[in-house]
Order: C-alpha cells, then sequence, then structure tokens
C-alpha cells in the first residue's frame, strides 16, 4: 500500500526560516486556542517553540541515543492528541514538559524491562552506535549515563531535570508531578546513590575526587 | 560550585550539543506530519465498528514489527499535485517549473525545470532514484537504518542523511555532486573504492573518455567544466598509467591543505559558509560563533524569528545578539522571550545586562535586577543579579539605593563574592 504524502509547506525537512506575513502566535493562550480550533499551522509553529525544551528534557533524560527523535516524536504525538484536555493554556510549557518527562520515563522503563528479559547487565548490553563526542568527556558521559541507569526511575528523572537538564527544583516537582518535599527526598537519595556508583568508573572518579558537597573521597 | 556540578553541566552540555547536531527538528517536523496523513483515513473510519478497529491495530503492530512497507512517495508538479508515485516511471520536470518526490520518510528530491529522472527502487529503508539527465536537489532524513541511493549513469551515490545536489549531462557524460550538509560515498568508474564527499565539497567527473577523470573541489568554487583526461595529463602526468586520470581544480585561498582519497587529490573543504547553512544561526550559536550567528539570524529575519521562536530559543537568539554588542536586537530577542514565558527568569537577568554592559544604562539595569529577585528570589542567577544590583545603584550614584541593595545582598548572600564590597557600602 502507497501513502500519498501531503506535507504542508511549512513542515517540510529544512523549514526553518518563516515566510514573511506567516501565521503568528504570540502567546501561547493564541496557540492553544488555535490548535483546539485544529489549526495546522499552529501545530508547525508549536513543534518549532517547544522542540528546544523536549529535546533538552529528553536528551538530559537518556543521553547520547540514536532513539531521541523518536521519544520527542512521541512527545508531541501526545501533545497533539492531548491538547484539547489542556484549559489552562498558561500551563502548556510545564504540561509539555510533564508529558516529556512521563515519555522518557517510559523509555527508560521499557528498556530496563527488556533487559531483565533478555538476563543482561545494563553493562552487557551492547550500545547503539551513534557518533558522538570523543576522548575523555565522552568517557565521562557515558559513564554517567551507565550509573544513572542503576538509580531507580523516579530518583534518576529527578536528578536529570535538576542537573543536566537544569530545571529548578519546582520545576522539578511540577514537572514529575510530586511534592517538592518528595523531589527533594528523591533528589537527595539520587546524589548518595550516585556519588556511591561513581567510585567504581575511573572518570567519573577522577572527575569527583577533588572534594566539595558531592566530592567522591579516595578510598 | 562542585565538582559534580561541572561535571554535569559538561554531561548536559555534551548531550545537549549532541542533539543540536542531529538538527531533530526537520525530521520531527516530517514525521508527525506523516503520521497526521496516514491517521486522517483511520479517523474517517472509526466509528464502524470495534472489530475493524481491532483489525487496524493488529496489522499495524504487524506492520510495524514486520518493517516489510517499502517509503512511497508522491509528485508535485504544476499539474499533478500531490499524486502518488509509481516507480520506474519516467519524471521529467517541464521548460518552466520544478517538480518535486516527497517520499514518505520525509525525504525529498527535486527536479528543477527540464530535469529528468525516475525512482528506480524503493524498500522500507529507503529509495534508489536515477538522474536521467540534468541536476536534482536531494534531501535525505536520517534515520537509523537508512538505505538511500542516487543513480547517475555508471555512479552511485550512497546516502544517510544528508543535503545535496546531483548533476547528470546525458550528453557530455559528466557527473557532477555538491555537497550542501552531511556526508556521502560515491562510487562508479574513476572512483576507486568510493569516494566520500563531505559538507563544502563538489565532485565531477568526466566518464565519456576511455579513462574517466574526477576532482574535488569547493561547492562554492566557479563553477567550470568537468576535467578532461588532457587536462589531468596537464596536472598529474604520472597519475594517467594504470588509475584513472585525476585532477584537482582549486580557488586561491590561503592556508590550503591537500590529501588523498584513493587515488583522488582533494583538498579540504574550507570553513563553512553562512549560505551553506541556510542562514541557520543554531548552527553557528552552538560551536559559540556569536557573530556568525547574529549575522545568519539578521539575514533570515530577525522579526520573524522573534514572532515564532520559544522562549529558549528566544534567549539563545538575545545572547547571540548581547555577545555581538548589539543591544536593540538583543532586548527584542529578551521582550519576545518574556512575552511567551512568563515564568522564564534569564530574560529579566539578560535585560538588564543589556542595560549594565551594553547601554551603559545603570539606573535601568539596576531596575532590571530588582526587578528580577523580587519575582525570582531563589533562581538560579539571584546571587548574580544581587550583586549587579550593588553595582548599578553605586555607579548610578544612587546612595540609598545601594546601601539598600547592599544590605539584601548580605542577608541572601553574608559569603558571596561582593560581600565585602557590601559591607563597606552598608558602612558608608
Amino acid at each position: 500500500m502507497s501513502v500519498a504524502m501531503a506535507l504542508p509547506r511549512e513542515m517540510r525537512p529544512g523549514a526553518h526560516s518563516v515566510p514573511a506575513g506567516a501565521v503568528v502566535y504570540n502567546d501561547d493562550a493564541e496557540l492553544v486556542a488555535a490548535l483546539h480550533r485544529g489549526d495546522r499551522a499552529a501545530r508547525t509553529v508549536l513543534v518549532q517553540r517547544y522542540e528546544p525544551l523536549v529535546e533538552r528534557l529528553v536528551a538530559g533524560a537518556l543521553g547520547i541515543d540514536s532513539e531521541i527523535s523518536d521519544v520527542i516524536q512521541d512527545v508531541f504525538v501526545g501533545v497533539f492528541e492531548g491538547i484539547r484536555s489542556l484549559k489552562d493554556a498558561s500551563a502548556l510549557r510545564s504540561w509539555i514538559a510533564t508529558l516529556a518527562v512521563f515519555t522518557a520515563r517510559g523509555k527508560i522503563r521499557r528498556r530496563r524491562r527488556w533487559r531483565w528479559i533478555r538476563f543482561l547487565a545494563p553493562e552487557e548490553v551492547p550500545e547503539v552506535p551513534v557518533t558522538g563526542p570523543q576522548g575523555e568527556t565522552h568517557e565521562a558521559v557515558r559513564a554517567t549515563y551507565r550509573v544513572l541507569d542503576t538509580l531507580p526511575d523516579d530518583e534518576r528523572m529527578a536528578f536529570s531535570l535538576r542537573f543536566i537538564s537544569e530545571m529548578q527544583l519546582t520545576e522539578v516537582a511540577a514537572a514529575c508531578r510530586v511534592s517538592l518535599a518528595t523531589v527533594k527526598r528523591r533528589l537527595a537519595r539520587a546524589e548518595r546513590r550516585f556519588v556511591d556508583a561513581a567510585k567504581d568508573h575511573p572518570a567519573l572518579r577522577e572527575r569527583l575526587q577533588n572534594g566539595g558537597r558531592w566530592g567522591v573521597e579516595e578510598s | 560550585m562542585s565538582e559534580l556540578e561541572n561535571l554535569m553541566r559538561d554531561v548536559a552540555r555534551t548531550v545537549q550539543t549532541d542533539a543540536r547536531r542531529r538538527q531533530l527538528l526537520p525530521e520531527i517536523q516530517a514525521r508527525l506530519a506523516a503520521l497526521d496523513d496516514k491517521r486522517r483515513p483511520a479517523r474517517a473510519v472509526w466509528g464502524w465498528s470495534m472489530a475493524g478497529a481491532m483489525a487496524c491495530c493488529a496489522a499495524g503492530i504487524a506492520f510495524y514489527v514486520m518493517q516489510v512497507q517499502p517509503v512511497s512517495f508522491a509528485v508535485d508538479g504544476v499539474s499533478s499535485a500531490g499524486t502518488t508515485g509509481a516507480v520506474g516511471q519516467k519524471l521529467a520536470a517541464p521548460e518552466a517549473s520544478a517538480l518535486s518526490l516527497r517520499f514518505s520518510d520525509g525525504s525529498q528530491v527535486t527536479l528543477p525545470p527540464r530535469a529528468q529522472a525516475h525512482v528506480d527502487d524503493v524498500d522500507n529503508k529507503g529509495a534508489t532514484v536515477a538522474v536521467d539527465d540534468g541536476t536534482v536537489e536531494v534531501s535525505v532524513v536520517h534515520r537509523a537504518k537508512t538505505r538511500w541511493q542516487v543513480r547517475a549513469g555508471r555512479y552511485q551515490i550512497h546516502v544517510t542523511g544528508t543535503r545535496f545536489a546531483a548533476g547528470w549531462d546525458a550528453r557530455e557524460q559528466t557527473l557532477t555532486v555538491t555537497m550542501r550538509e552531511g556526508s556521502v560515498i560515491v562510487t562508479g568508474p574513476g572512483l576507486k573504492q568510493g569516494t566520500p564527499l563531505t559538507s563544502g565539497q563538489r565532485l565531477r567527473v568526466n566518464a565519456a573518455a576511455s579513462e574517466p577523470s574526477a576532482a574535488i573541489d569547493d561547492a562554492d568554487a566557479p563553477e567550470l567544466a568537468a576535467p578532461t583526461p588532457a587536462a589531468a595529463d596537464a596536472v598529474e602526468p604520472a597519475a594517467v598509467e594504470a588509475e584513472p586520470a585525476v585532477v584537482v581544480t582549486e580557488t586561491p585561498t590561503p592556508a590550503r591543505e591537500e590529501r588523498r582519497v584513493g587515488s583522488i587529490r582533494t583538498r579540504r573543504a574550507a570553513p563553512i559558509k553562512l549560505a551553506q547553512l541556510d542562514d541557520d544561526w543554531r548552527a553557528f550559536e552552538a560551536r559559540h560563533q556569536f557573530k556568525e550567528a547574529f549575522a545568519a539570524a539578521l539575514n533570515a529575519g530577525w522579526d520573524n524569528y522573534c514572532a515564532r521562536l520559544g522562549a529558549e530559543d528566544l534567549i539563545k537568539l538575545g545572547n547571540v545578539a548581547r555577545y555581538s554588542r548589539d543591544a536593540g536586537h538583543a532586548e527584542s530577542a529578551y521582550q519576545a522571550a518574556r512575552r511567551r514565558s512568563s515564568t522564564a527568569d534569564q530574560p529579566v537577568f539578560f535585560l538588564g545586562r543589556v542595560a549594565f554592559d551594553l547601554r551603559k544604562d545603570y539606573v535601568a539595569a539596576g531596575n532590571w535586577f530588582d526587578s528580577y529577585l523580587k519575582r525570582f528570589p531563589h533562581g538560579p542567577l539571584a546571587q548574580e543579579a544581587a550583586g549587579l544590583l550593588l553595582d548599578s545603584r553605586l555607579k548610578a550614584g544612587d546612595n540609598v539605593g545601594a546601601r539598600d541593595a547592599a544590605g539584601s545582598y548580605l542577608r541572601a548572600f553574608p559569603h558571596g563574592p561582593l560581600a565585602s564590597k557590601a559591607r563597606a557600602t552598608v558602612g558608608q
């Protein structure tokens, strides 16, 4: 079966710049209203406007990963499917952030289940080949996500949102749909677990042995 | 800042740069659009029966599991808007207009006027497009298992995700491949073991002679006729024995660097230029080339960006202008970011920086930093804002305001870097 594509011009690949006279939505209220009307141009604007946010959250949660674009796509599919349930346009940003967090966490959980099914330890799972940075930084990044793989999902998400995606505590709480106190507890536990596990990774141990609040003490 | 916080900053920068480098936005937009088009007919039959829907789901699952559905394509032209294309069908663009082939994986091939091509083959990983005559523009969306080829005469261009132009002159038997983004590998007569091409390079091959000749130069070098074996002899006579003849055409640029690719001598591509990036300021910004990013954004339409981008991109856009010391454009981007997201703290802070650093308007700067501290008392830039508020009040000659700012600073950050200055101000 063949599918004839009918991409609107503004959604074709590479269509970054906007022609003069294009539809403009000055704020999220206008944008959400247009989305409720089913305006396709509004969908394009929403993706352009919020893709960096979603990318930052998803990339922070998953690291260098060949499936990031799939996860981001899933987030926006969820946004478009659920937009009618969004009544308060001012909550659009935090709502999208929540969807991104839950979608990324779902991805992490599915992977964990697959590992369990295959009886493989995380370090035995073959890595998806992706081109990325090389050298010490790359080693540190890989080690960081290996350590994060060992954390419980909720703690991992709180940790990556706070320290990698650099969200504020209140934003993390809102995105995870938990109280500020719960986020603080999760972060405290995640920090302890991370520092403990980091001792087993030379690339992290070297970076952290200078001390400080989270510094790894040399044994 | 602790070592772990430093490490996390590096991790954040690395993973976000990686994601940005892969330019996910066009791919995601195309896939969402494709998904939408596929869903529309499904919505129309939704009410028929639950059993029908279940069957559709099963078929869909089977489709994704088996992954056997080949990509398909539609042909857009003056008289054939959106008609489904067929493999093997000869496609010729009219005298005065172009023809576009839009593939279901988001890739696109454009035939300019008078160009001729056909789709040779399609499968679930991509397609093979044969250029019969003329130069076609190719834009392939990268996926994990993309397998795209463009064929021109006896030459094959192996593609992953990239943009380039492939030209085939059937009469002269010459191939031209001009890279816009990404990389390809070209194979065929005269190209031993495949010739890799990267962004900014242009390959020209003359296949008419008994010993085909090839040359690689900058994509923005002036168009020249494809090299001839005679020209090759003149440049490198020793190369014409067992190997195909080779010639290098170069435009005079400083600090040229040559390398060898198989039997072909090439020159490293010149630094990427503005036009090659389609005015994409993000690419420059990611490389911390702020002046180039600023020029690219101006070129592409600053006001459009301010009207369309999200808050995070607008802040980056404002930073690009601020680092280029253009206060007006920086302010317009930051103000747009404020309108977009009332909870974003950075635009307020950076508006203060513009007033302080660029406009030297210390009263206005103080007002911005004061506003930041009132709205985001525990914001990530609160300490810097408190310090700059103190500096702004002092520079504006507002001694009373400076003492207030110093007192506030000491209460919030008693061990901050400006604590001694604040104490001195309070003690005055």
